[in-house]
């Protein structure tokens, strides 16, 4: 959101460092979510989710992936465990049609015996969120109890509910996105605007900021989390450096055809970082990687996603290259963008570049 | 309490438009509600559907493509499985019904209550949903789960006219094609 004067670059660069910094509130009320409903619950989320929700306890949310049956990743989002029997899924804004649908299909056609109802809540509730150093002291100003969201009553991935000052019930999960101390507030949405006049409030006396799809970007490609610019109906969980999330002990949608020869071939595209090599060059999403000297066909990967990074102080990018990093370590890669005339020489990273452990989201 | 922002807030204006004489078709909304699903399990549609109308103070479960009603509050047959709690009223406590039995949901935000009145509002309703609305094929108290530019839509008809539920964030275009068709016929907005 550019201030007076202030261009689309210059304001989402203000906001990614005020969110590092600060604090930053952003509208995240477009992604989908699910109601999933029923003693079967578990078992279903079990069957369409790689890792598994049966064992996720009441007040907390995890991430899943679910894959198509033929193995490549469908769709990611974090589940919320309610109660026993009750969760509220989220899925990409993109997909959120998608998979309602599928899960329709799945419950209709092809496990009819599960007690299971879904029912698409995305316009039930308004969503914020809340993230920052910060964050918390912003969030707790906006409760009539503070201390529900302390850390020791919501620890990572924990989920309540809460009153909001001047009525309404919200729920809040922390999780985060930005990878720094961040929660996201589910308002009624006839109540959202209310929400985010009490977050507000809280955030800008403390220099705190709206934050936009820009910044939003540039936040979780420094922290190298996927989104559909990634997960683009081509790749499989283990190209997107997902692996550890595949639970051994059960099956699921696609755990069969994921493991394909072809699947898990090692030199498959594998998620990674890019760096210009000279760092106050760019590059663009959609240019190529080659091996320099052989840029013919259709390379070795391709980049995804890029942002100039606040925190790096340089451009940087997620893509995917054969064989992951670790095989492009020593050897020299172009970006080569022949629509635009561009070739760029960058060095293949890890795709966390910023706080890799987590620990920022962890405080 | 804080204030509740409808989602037709920067559409929904008061006024006479259209075609002069009497006005054909009366739009308005209804701000405070609640809707709650009730959904039930094949096995238990008996209990749940007499729970559903236990919670709405109905005295009948209603039918496929049937309501019940007790005052203001509506009981919908919307789904084979489910039923919808329709009421003008603010929302009371959430009825807790047993998992085994069946599954209850707050969707009281997720939909905009558009009412729909006046002699030209069959000829309104027929330019958008693939429905015979005379009171002969579409009588009081019957209910449609139907699509009005593949955006699902649920309508119920009382003495006084029609009523549509609509997902919140299509209210405001679908509002707008209602209001745009309806000059045509002369139009108020309540």
């Amino acid at each position: 959101m550019p201030g007076k004067g202030e261009t689309i670059t210059e304001a989402y660069i203000r906001e990614t460092e005020t969110v590092r910094q600060t604090v930053g509130l952003c509208d995240v009320s477009s992604l989908g979510k699910i109601a999933v409903q029923g003693p079967d619950a578990a078992e279903f989320l079990d069957r369409i989710y790689t890792n598994m929700f049966s064992t996720l306890p009441v007040g907390k949310a995890r991430y899943g992936i679910m894959l198509r049956d033929d193995g490549i990743v469908l769709d990611d989002g974090t589940t919320w465990r309610l109660s026993e029997h009750d969760y509220l899924m989220t899925t990409t804004t993109t997909q959120a049609g998608k998979v309602m649908v599928w899960l329709e299909e799945l419950l209709q056609t092809r496990w009819p015996e599960l007690r299971v109802h879904v029912a698409s809540v995305s316009d039930q509730w308004a969503g914020i969120a809340v993230a920052g150093p910060l964050a918390r002291e912003v969030l707790a100003e906006a409760l009539e109890d503070g201390d529900l969201v302390s850390s020791e009553a919501l620890p990572f991935m924990g989920v309540t509910k809460a009153a909001m000052k001047g009525g309404g019930e919200c729920r809040i999960a922390r999780i985060s996105f930005s990878g720094e101390l961040a929660y996201e507030l589910y308002a009624p949405a006839d109540l959202g605007e209310a929400a985010m006049e009490l977050l507000w409030q809280a955030a800008e006396k403390r220099g705190g900021c709206l934050y936009g799809l820009e910044a939003l970007g540039a936040l979780r490609i420094e922290k190298g989390h996927v989104t559909g610019a990634e997960l683009d109906g081509r790749v499989t969980i283990d190209d997107a450096g997902l692996g550890k999330m595949v639970s051994r002990k059960k099956p699921f949608i696609g755990s069969a055809l994921r493991q394909r020869p072809d699947l898990q071939r090692p030199d498959r595209p594998q998620l990674v970082g890019i760096f210009p090599k000279d760092r106050g060059q760019k590059f663009k999403a959609g240019a190529l990687l080659f091996q320099r000297g052989k840029i013919q066909g259709f390379g070795e990967g391709w980049i995804t996603a890029v942002t100039h990074s606040p925190t790096l102080g340089h451009w940087i990018g997620l893509g995917y290259i054969a064989g992951g990093h670790q095989s492009w370590q020593e050897r020299r890669v172009m970006a080569s963008d022949p629509l635009r005339g561009q070739d760029v020489e960058v060095e293949i990273v890890s795709p966390h570049m910023v706080d890799p452990k987590g620990e920022r989201m962890h405080d | 309490m804080t204030d509740l922002q409808s989602a037709l807030n920067a559409y929904h204006r008061k006024g006479r438009y259209g075609a002069t004489g009497d006005a054909g078709v009366i739009l308005g909304e209804v701000r405070v509600k609640t809707v709650l699903q009730f959904a039930a399990w094949p096995e238990t549609m008996s209990k749940m559907g007499k729970q559903a109308s236990k919670a709405a103070g109905v005295k009948s479960v209603p039918g496929i493509s049937r309501l019940s009603r007790s005052g203001d509050i509506n009981l919908l047959r919307v789904e084979p499985l489910k039923w919808w709690l329709v009421t003008p009223q603010a929302l009371m406590d959430m009825p807790e019904v047993d998992a085994e039995t069946g599954a209850v949901l707050d969707l009281s935000h997720a939909r905009t209550w558009i009412t729909i009145k006046g002699s030209a509002a069959e000829n309104l309703l027929s330019n958008f949903l693939p429905i015979d609305w005379r009171q002969g094929h579409f009588g009081d108290d019957q209910v449609a789960s139907s699509a009005m530019h593949h955006v699902g839509v649920t309508v119920w008809r009382r003495e006084d006219g029609f009523n549509m539920l609509v997902p919140r964030s299509f209210a405001g275009s679908i509002w707008q094609l209602l209001e745009d068709s309806a000059h045509q016929y002369g139009l108020t907005v309540e």
